[in-house]
């Protein structure tokens, strides 16, 4: 059983901007079945807010209706299709509303847990770490590099063309973690190689295994981390093996709803 | 509620705004210029200690032409800047002086990039109260500022010195952005200003890993800047 948490909070320029939190998160664990992913909308376009809510309410959505055993084929395809659902969701927003869907830009990080596998999907520059056999490592970090065109969108076809998808066996998985990239200071131990720093996943690891452990504390922590070094909003979802864990309800954390 | 208190890395390196100040120390500026100038220099390397931000994610460089183009203060940490008594003569080598500024903001963004650094869009301040004595390097050196610019390299502001300043070369530095001209010897005002400015934008997120990383982080924050109030209008 997994066990999951986590928060969205803005970030100290965006406060002092007047501007709302663009990240968004959300996650669910069933028997056998378990999602977390984040999302952060583009500070440039106008609707990024409402981008990241859908893409992570649409993409929740997309994750449990498959249900049990829809993935286990190839959960690679599944994983695109997930993400393809979301732009196509995300397109037709857009047209509703007499909008490009590039105003609704938004980053998007989905991992989804089986009994067999975990397979991770990113588009854009969200951070995703897998403990495996003991190590924290990073999951296809997004490239950086003066080469690097702009960061990828999920409201992008090219975004969705190109996402990153991961299929990792589930059986050494002990924890995996999604941060939008505002925490990058904070919890990354190597900026260039996109490398954990591992006190802080321990750290985390150990809290959500804790029989306390709560979104408040961890959306507290967010909000209190205010020397972040980037400014920019914040999320964290952390999903543990957790074998007597209670089943927690779907939930969603972060953005507000579509308009 | 349990509290969450993870250990956090406190050792990452901020980002970086490199900011190179070109200062007309010609002739021209010898007596009271020179000596406001330097006053208000002095000024700016407390002022800048004084913002948190700014003094750790500032780095300054000072370019003097005064008959020949001179790295004055190498590339410093705000929170190190020292006065440096600065003296005035000779002729207006400005062309020489942009060369070699372009040349060390290239040199200190190939160096951020090398050590993982991230940064904002560079500076360039070009502060002079006469014309270039270099006419035929200045128009090279003009042209390739303003394709740098174009390109989002660097943010050029030319600032003529005083009521007498020929503002004519300097809008020459800049597709982008108007010369403003300097209320009297008011430095000390626009060196606090300055000092204020690198301050707003340290404490913004319009940074990123390379150049094209940060004009999207641009397109999603623009700096707010303080009036300018050294400026006539």
């Amino acid at each position: 059983m997994w066990k999951i948490a986590g928060a969205s909070v803005p970030g100290t320029a965006h406060l002092a901007a007047g501007r709302p939190c663009d990240d968004a998160c959300g996650w669910f664990a069933t028997d056998g079945l378990a999602c977390l992913l984040v999302a952060d909308g583009a500070g440039s376009r106008p609707l990024s807010r409402q981008g990241s809510a859908l893409a992570v309410r649409r993409a929740l959505a997309a994750a449990q209706a498959g249900g049990l055993g829809a993935h286990d084929a190839d959960p690679a395809a599944w994983m695109h299709a997930i993400l393809a659902d979301v732009h196509a969701a995300v397109c037709e927003l857009a047209a509703g509303q007499g909008r490009d869907p590039g105003d609704y830009a938004t980053t998007l990080a989905v991992i989804v847990l089986t009994d067999e596998v975990a397979c991770v999907g990113q588009i854009g520059d969200a951070i995703a770490v897998a403990h495996l056999g003991g190590a924290y490592q990073t999951i296809a970090p997004a490239p950086r590099g003066e080469y690097v065109n702009e960061t990828a969108f999920v409201t992008d076809g090219r975004g969705v063309a190109g996402a990153r998808i991961t299929v990792l066996p589930a059986g050494p998985l002990d924890g995996v973690f999604l941060a939008t990239d505002g925490l990058r200071f904070k919890i990354l131990g190597d900026l260039v190689a996109t490398a954990p720093f591992p006190p802080f996943f321990d750290d985390l690891g150990a809290y959500l295994r804790s029989p306390d452990s709560s979104a408040e504390a961890i959306e507290k922590f967010l909000a209190g981390l205010t020397d972040d070094q980037s400014g920019d909003d914040k999320t964290l979802v952390g999903a543990v093996r957790c074998p007597g864990a209670t089943i927690p309800g779907a939930s969603t954390a972060g953005s507000a709803a579509v308009q | 509620m349990t509290e969450f208190a993870p250990r956090v890395n406190e050792s990452n390196p901020d980002p970086r705004i490199a900011c190179a100040v070109l200062l007309d120390t010609s002739g021209s500026m010898f007596g009271n210029p020179i000596e406001e100038l330097n006053k208000g220099f002095e000024l700016f390397c407390q002022e800048i200690k004084d913002d948190e931000l700014a003094a750790k994610r500032a780095e300054v460089a000072v370019i003097t032409f005064g008959g020949e183009a001179r790295l004055a203060v190498p590339f410093t940490e705000g929170r190190d800047l020292k006065p440096q008594p600065l003296t005035a003569g000779g002729t207006t080598p400005l062309g020489q002086a942009l060369n070699l500024a372009l040349d060390e903001l290239e040199r200190q963004k190939g160096a951020y990039r090398a050590a993982g650094l991230e940064y904002y869009r560079p500076w360039l301040f070009v502060l002079t109260d006469g014309r270039p004595t270099d006419p035929e390097i200045f128009a090279v050196a003009a042209d390739r500022l303003r394709k740098a610019e174009d390109k989002r390299h660097v943010s050029v502001f030319g600032i003529g010195i005083g009521e007498g300043a020929d503002l004519s070369h300097l809008e020459e530095l800049s597709a982008q952005r108007k010369p403003l001209r300097l209320a009297g010897l008011s430095f000390r005002e626009f060196f606090s200003w300055l000092s204020a400015s690198l301050g707003s934008a340290s404490a913004s997120t319009a940074f990123g890993g390379s150049d094209s990383a940060v004009a999207t982080a641009e397109a999603a924050e623009q700096i707010p800047l303080p009036p300018a109030g050294w400026a006539t209008a």
